[in-house]
């Protein structure tokens, strides 16, 4: 029989990416939970449409979209972001705050990050470390949101819980599979020094599950969790498992010092608009240029992964100035509290999740 | 013009200077003389049957029907009411498709031994409305829609089907993606994968004794063929290696020039729907004995997950 509480829906926000898209199926399929999602837009939820959810249509900028779509939901999870409008995640922010206020929903969880203790210091990082702007955009946005949640919590408002993952990866992931498939396929991804800089990866399922805690547990309330995987591994461990995945040898390491002088002398441009990062053939182009692209001519389309391999010497992929620190950072983070408040333990080593990401991308196509 | 919405249907019936325009279908069948009809799949039926009923042919965008049931239902209506009934299953009108349905009728379609059929892409049609990611509306997902187009021509092409299996990944809604393995009567084995979320290969590879033959892009209109003698023969007028031009709009055109054709010959729904009918029949079928697309990502170390 459901629990009385289960048959209130959970509103999923961003259930049309990664990780929210991956809460819809966990609560749906493991949990019996009802659930319901805001999407912007029809034809972005038909990996949603799989399964019995409630889809409501509307922006998370639109106070009145957000307060409908609230109303009746036992709990919010939080997942989406916009990155190409940052300022609208702080409206959304307080959008959701101000209905969950009116319509007493029990718990919203806000999947922040571990990029708001960016740049990274050195050494074992827990939810003590200092939160700083840093200057750069996400992480100075998903800060400004995380405070806005905090100073909400503290004044009594809505119970709050925040989780902030570590490094994502899995099925859907865009900055950790989606995008770093194209890069190792059409290009050679800069890494710094020895690459031997600290990856807190997590599988996307352990991110989950530590989302459905957060609904369940009242101890999440009031609290910051960190959440990452069981193990650390370097970054060119991480990589590698792509490169095997894909059957390729594209990384190349070099000393910091060299990638820094490159980005200053405008490098970084032959990396690719953040439009391209979805699209394979749109990063190729914005990497090898249109014209270079135009040579191929006839062999575009089916043929472009064996043609530009065979055609066109492959470009190197720059770190952003953010990545490079990312990537050089020694920083191992702790998951005491998520498995002191939230009995949480990540349930996938970085083998197991990179071989379930493995079959994905080979059935993706990646 | 007929819009349940007052203001689009006036807006659209100005913009493309229609004289009239209403939210009543019956009003309109007062108005004329033949209907495109453009709506949800799961309206098709009690809109054509109305229309039939009140003397109108009409042409309905495809699927035909959200289920078989539909489908006979539009067939037979048409039938007793001695009008027109076109289904916009455009692709029927590529020359390569009409080449092939050729070739094959002269005798190879027992030659095939194995066809091999990918269609997909990132689903990302404009659509103001969610009818077509909800079963009730659309009667199905990937393989009801992109499905009456491909299963159309893979019963054109082949004949009958004897047996299937079919595979995809509804977890309550409708699929995303799917597969289908199939034997036709024929003895021809066929697998037919069609997505709403990858980009596949678009293209269809038939093998026959002693020959192959590819549709490399089932949006387009070519033909590749080995040995290269087999495309230069010639079928309804069409050499597959030396098919004219066609683009996408063409199609439409087609279809519409069809329909006129067929009102001016009162053709007969036999004739005009096809295999229409006996796709959805299949599609029906498959979903009636569904088995779970094996997605290891979405329920690890499970076979399947299907409530």
């Amino acid at each position: 029989m459901t629990p009385p509480e289960m048959e209130r829906p959970v509103l999923v926000t961003g259930a049309t990416g990664c990780i929210g898209g991956r809460l819809v199926e966990k609560l749906v399929l493991e949990r019996a939970q009802g659930v319901r999602a805001l999407v912007r837009n029809w034809p972005r939820a038909i990996r949603l449409a799989r399964f019995p959810v409630e889809l409501r249509r509307g922006d998370l900028d639109n106070p009145a979209d957000v307060a409908e779509a609230v109303k009746g939901c036992r709990a919010v999870v939080h997942c989406a972001h916009d990155y190409e409008r940052p300022e609208t995640n702080v409206e959304a922010a307080r959008a959701l705050l101000g209905a969950c206020a009116e319509h007493g929903v029990d718990r919203l969880v806000y999947v922040s990050s571990l990029s708001v203790y960016e740049p990274l210091p050195a050494g074992e990082l827990d939810e003590s470390a200092p939160r700083v702007p840093c200057g750069w955009v996400y992480p100075d946005n998903k800060l400004e949101v995380e405070q806005l949640f905090e100073v909400a919590q503290r004044d009594g408002g809505v119970p709050v819980a925040i989780i902030e993952p570590t490094v994502v990866y899995g099925p859907y992931s865009e900055p950790w599979t989606m995008r770093i498939a194209p890069y190792l396929r059409y290009g050679r991804p800069v890494l710094p020094d020895d690459g031997s800089g600290l990856c807190n990866a997590v599988y996307v399922d352990d991110v989950v599950e530590s989302l459905i805690r957060a609904v369940e547990v009242d101890a999440a309330v009031g609290e910051r969790v960190l959440v990452s995987g069981p193990e650390t591994v370097t970054w060119r461990e991480f990589f590698g498992a792509y490169e095997r995945m894909l059957g390729v040898s594209s990384v190349m390491l070099m000393p910091v010092a060299e990638i820094t002088a490159a980005i200053d002398r405008g490098s970084s441009s032959a990396r690719t608009a953040s439009s391209a990062r979805r699209d394979p053939r749109a990063f190729a182009r914005a990497v090898l240029g249109e014209r270079a692209v135009e040579r191929i001519g006839a062999a575009l389309g089916e043929r472009l992964k064996r043609s530009v391999s065979q055609s066109v010497p492959t470009p190197l992929v720059w770190p952003s100035p953010q990545e490079l620190a990312l990537y050089s950072a020694h920083t191992a983070v702790s998951i005491e509290r998520a498995r002191a408040l939230l009995d949480y333990e990540p349930a996938f080593s970085f083998t197991d999740g990179m071989a379930l990401t493995a079959e994905f991308a080979a059935w993706a196509g990646l | 013009m007929v819009d349940l919405d007052a203001d689009r249907a006036q807006a659209v019936a100005s913009r493309f200077g229609a004289d009239d325009w209403t939210t009543s279908v019956e009003e309109a069948a007062t108005l004329i003389d033949a209907a495109v009809v453009a709506t949800p799949p799961a309206s098709h039926a009690p809109i054509a049957v109305s229309l039939f009923q009140a003397g109108i042919d009409v042409l309905l965008e495809k699927p035909l029907a959200s289920s078989a049931e539909g489908a006979r239902q539009i067939a037979a209506a048409a039938a007793a009411n001695d009008r027109v009934a076109c289904v916009g299953l455009t692709r029927r009108h590529w020359h390569a498709t009409r080449w092939l349905a050729g070739f094959l009728d002269s005798g190879a379609r027992d030659e095939v031994e194995f066809f091999d059929w990918r269609e997909g892409f990132g689903f990302g049609w404009p659509a103001e409305t969610d009818y077509f990611i909800r079963s009730d509306d659309a009667g199905g997902g990937a393989f009801m829609d992109m499905g009456s187009h491909s299963i159309d021509l893979m019963l054109i092409w082949f004949g009958e089907a004897a047996r299937v299996m079919y595979f995809d990944d509804n977890f309550g809604g409708v699929e995303a993606d799917c597969e289908l393995y199939v034997r036709m009567k024929s003895g021809a084995a066929g697998f037919v994968e069609l997505s709403r979320t990858r980009e596949l290969r678009n293209s269809v590879l038939v093998t026959g004794r002693g020959w192959s033959i590819e549709v490399p892009d089932v949006y387009g209109n070519e033909l590749r063929g080995r040995p290269a003698r087999t495309l230069r023969q010639t079928f309804g007028g069409l050499r597959g290696d030396q098919l004219p031009q066609q683009t996408l709009p063409d199609l439409y055109v087609a279809q519409l020039e069809h329909f006129a054709d067929a009102i001016t010959r009162r053709a007969t729904p036999e004739e005009t729907l096809g295999d229409a009918v006996a796709s959805l029949e299949l599609i029906d079928a498959c979903y009636r004995d569904r088995h779970a697309l094996e997605m290891s990502w979405v329920a690890p170390g499970a076979d399947a997950a299907v409530p």
